[in-house]
C-alpha cells in the first residue's frame, strides 16, 4: 500500500479508535500573536520617537533643509506635491445633464441647481441627472455628502441598489461592494441632518439625523456550493464570479449546532439555496441543496468556469450547474478512480466553449458523455 | 477575526501534522508556527486550508531539517505527494467527511482478530512488543499485521466510496 495512504488511514485509526483529539490551541496562539504585535508596536512606537526627535532636531538646527524652502546652492528643495485636482469635463465647471463626473485622487465639489451642494470623495463617480428644481445625480461608485436646501426644490441621489430622496437635508450616500461580489452592491447611508427616504427591493425606509443604515441586510440566493469546511459552506451566487462565505448564526455560545450538522449533509459541486443575513459576516439562515427531479438528461451550453476535477456549464437561459466525472471501478472489482477519459476531455475545454453534456446524478451530476459542439471564438 | 481563523482550521493543520508524521508536541508546535505565519500575511481572514498546510509542510521540512533527521521526512517531492494524497483521497468532498463515515462502517465489519489488534494498538497503545505477546507473534510480525489491516481497510473505504459513486 501506499505510504502516504497507509499514514492517513493510522491517522484516522488513532483518532476513531484512539480517541485522539486536536488540542486547544487557540488561546496559546492567540496570546503569541499578541505578544508579537506588542512587540511590533515597541518598535514601531521607538522608530517615531526617534524620527519627531531627528525632525525636531532638523528643525532647530538646519532651517534650510525645511520643506518649502528656498534652493540651497547645494541643491533642489523637494516641494510637497498635492494630488492633482480633478478638471471637469470641458475644462471648466459647466454641469450639463449626463455630464459624469470622477474624483480620482482627491475630493470634487459641485453645486447644482444653485440649492444642492455636493463633495465626491475620491475614487469615486457619479451622472449628473434630473432637471430644473429636481436635480439629480446616479452614483456610479464610491461615495457622495450632500448638502440640500430647504423649499427651493426635490434632491435624489439614485444608485443601481436603490434610491435616496431628500428636501432639504445633509446626508452621506456610499455604493458598497463589488461587480462580482455575490453579495451585490448595497447602499450605505447616513443622515446629518434632517430626513431622508431610502427605496429599493427592500421597499422604503425612512432616516432620521443621526441615523445610518446599509442595504438590503441579507437575502436569499442561488448557487453552485463551492467548497465546504466543518464551520462554513462556500457559495457562488448565479451571476458572480467569486463565491463567498456563510457560517452559520451564533445560538447558545457557538456556532448553530443544527446548522453545522446541515452543512455535512452538503456535497460540494452541487447547487444549493439559502437565505442570509448581515451579522458581522455574512451568515445563514437556512440552506437546501437542490437535487434535480430526474435522475440523467442531456444539456446543450457554454462552459463558464473549469478546473481539472469539473466544468461547469450555463445553457441559454439557463442557471449554470457543474459536471464531475463518474467513478469507474476497476476491472478487479476492487478500488477505482475517476473516468480518465473524460479528465483528458475535461482539459482540452475552453472557458467559452459550447459543449453538449449527457449526465447522471449520483451525489452529483456526472458526465456520461461530452461533446465540443463549437469552440469559443 | 483571528480567533476564527483559528478554530475554524486548527483540528484540520493538527491532523494534517500527524499524518505528515509528527509526534503530539510538534505538532502542536508546527500548527502554533503556521498560523503565526499566517497572521503575517495580508488578509490572514480569509486564509484557505490549502494554504496553511503549505506553510504547515514548509514549517515541518525546516523542522526536520534542523533536527537532521532522515533526508526521506525531509523530501519536498515526498511532502506534495502527501498532499495530493489527502487532497484526492482524504479531502474528495470537501471536508474528509465521507472517508471518515466509509472508514467507520468498514472498521464495523473487520473481523475480530483485526479488530482486537486494533483495540490493542490504537485504544490500549500497547508497545509492539506487547502486541507480540499477546498474538503470539514477531515484533516484525506485528508490524506487518498492522500494515496489512490498514491496507484492507484503505481498500474497504475505496469500494465504499466507489460504490457510493465517490
Amino acid at each position: 500500500m501506499d505510504e502516504h495512504l497507509d499514514n492517513l488511514v493510522d491517522t484516522l485509526l488513532r483518532e476513531e479508535i484512539g480517541g485522539e483529539a486536536a488540542p486547544d490551541l487557540a488561546p496559546a496562539i492567540l496570546a503569541r500573536a499578541d505578544r508579537v504585535r506588542l512587540r511590533w508596536t515597541r518598535v514601531l512606537i521607538t522608530a517615531a520617537a526617534a524620527a519627531i526627535v531627528v525632525a525636531v532636531a532638523i528643525w532647530q538646527f538646519a532651517p534650510g533643509l525645511r520643506p518649502g524652502s528656498k534652493p540651497t546652492e547645494r541643491g533642489v528643495t523637494p516641494q510637497a506635491v498635492q494630488p492633482a485636482p480633478v478638471v471637469p469635463e470641458g475644462g471648466h465647471e459647466v454641469w450639463q445633464r449626463g455630464s459624469v463626473v470622477v474624483a480620482q485622487g482627491a475630493p470634487v465639489s459641485l453645486q447644482l441647481g444653485g440649492y444642492c451642494s455636493l463633495e465626491l470623495a475620491a475614487n469615486s463617480q457619479l451622472r449628473i441627472e434630473g432637471e430644473d428644481r429636481a436635480e439629480a445625480i446616479f452614483l456610479e461608485q464610491g461615495e457622495v455628502r450632500c448638502r440640500v436646501e430647504r423649499s427651493v426644490g426635490t434632491f435624489q441621489v439614485r444608485t443601481e441598489v436603490g434610491t435616496v430622496n431628500v428636501t432639504g437635508t445633509e446626508f452621506v450616500v456610499a455604493v458598497l461592494g463589488k461587480e462580482t461580489d455575490m453579495l451585490g452592491k448595497r447602499l450605505f447611508v447616513k443622515v446629518l441632518t434632517g430626513a431622508v427616504l431610502v427605496s429599493g427591493l427592500w421597499g422604503n425606509v425612512h432616516l432620521a439625523a443621526g441615523q445610518q443604515a446599509t442595504l438590503p441586510e441579507g437575502g436569499k440566493i442561488a448557487g453552485i456550493l463551492t467548497g465546504k469546511a466543518e464551520t462554513w459552506i462556500a457559495v457562488k451566487a448565479d451571476g458572480a464570479t467569486e463565491a463567498r462565505r456563510f457560517t452559520p448564526m451564533w445560538k447558545d455560545g457557538g456556532l448553530d449546532k443544527e446548522m453545522l450538522a446541515t452543512f455535512k449533509t452538503l456535497r460540494v459541486q452541487n447547487r444549493v439555496e439559502l437565505e442570509w443575513k448581515m451579522i458581522e459576516r455574512p451568515r445563514v439562515l437556512w440552506v437546501r441543496m437542490i437535487v434535480p427531479e430526474q435522475e440523467n438528461g442531456v444539456v446543450v451550453g457554454v462552459v463558464t468556469a473549469k478546473e481539472a476535477n469539473w466544468i461547469e456549464v450555463k445553457p441559454d437561459g439557463g442557471v449554470p450547474e457543474r459536471y464531475v466525472p463518474r467513478w469507474i471501478r476497476n476491472p478487479s472489482g476492487e478500488g477505482g478512480s475517476m473516468d480518465q477519459d473524460m479528465l483528458r476531455k475535461f482539459a482540452e475545454l475552453k472557458i467559452g466553449d459550447t459543449v453538449r453534456i449527457e449526465w447522471n446524478y449520483l451525489e452529483r451530476k456526472r458526465a456520461i458523455s461530452l461533446e465540443k459542439i463549437a469552440a469559443v471564438q | 477575526m483571528l480567533e476564527t481563523l483559528v478554530r475554524t482550521h486548527q483540528a484540520e493543520l493538527y491532523r494534517y501534522a500527524r499524518y505528515l508524521g509528527a509526534e503530539r508536541a510538534t505538532a502542536e508546535d508546527l500548527v502554533q508556527e503556521t498560523f503565526l505565519a499566517a497572521f503575517r500575511a495580508e488578509d490572514p481572514e480569509h486564509a484557505a486550508a490549502p494554504w496553511l498546510r503549505g506553510i504547515l509542510r514548509n514549517q515541518f521540512l525546516n523542522w526536520c531539517r534542523r533536527r537532521r533527521l532522515a533526508p526521506q521526512s525531509a523530501d519536498p517531492a515526498a511532502l506534495s505527494q502527501a498532499e495530493s494524497v489527502w487532497q484526492d483521497v482524504f479531502l474528495r468532498d470537501g471536508d474528509g467527511f465521507d472517508y471518515l463515515q466509509a472508514l467507520r462502517k468498514c472498521l464495523a465489519d473487520q473481523p475480530e482478530k483485526h479488530r482486537q489488534a486494533l483495540d490493542l494498538q490504537y485504544a490500549q497503545k500497547k508497545s509492539r512488543a506487547e502486541i507480540a505477546r499477546l498474538l503470539s507473534l514477531t515484533e516484525d510480525g506485528v508490524k506487518s499485521f498492522m500494515r496489512r489491516i490498514r491496507a484492507r481497510l484503505a481498500e474497504c473505504v475505496g469500494k465504499r466510496l466507489a460504490a457510493e459513486g465517490g
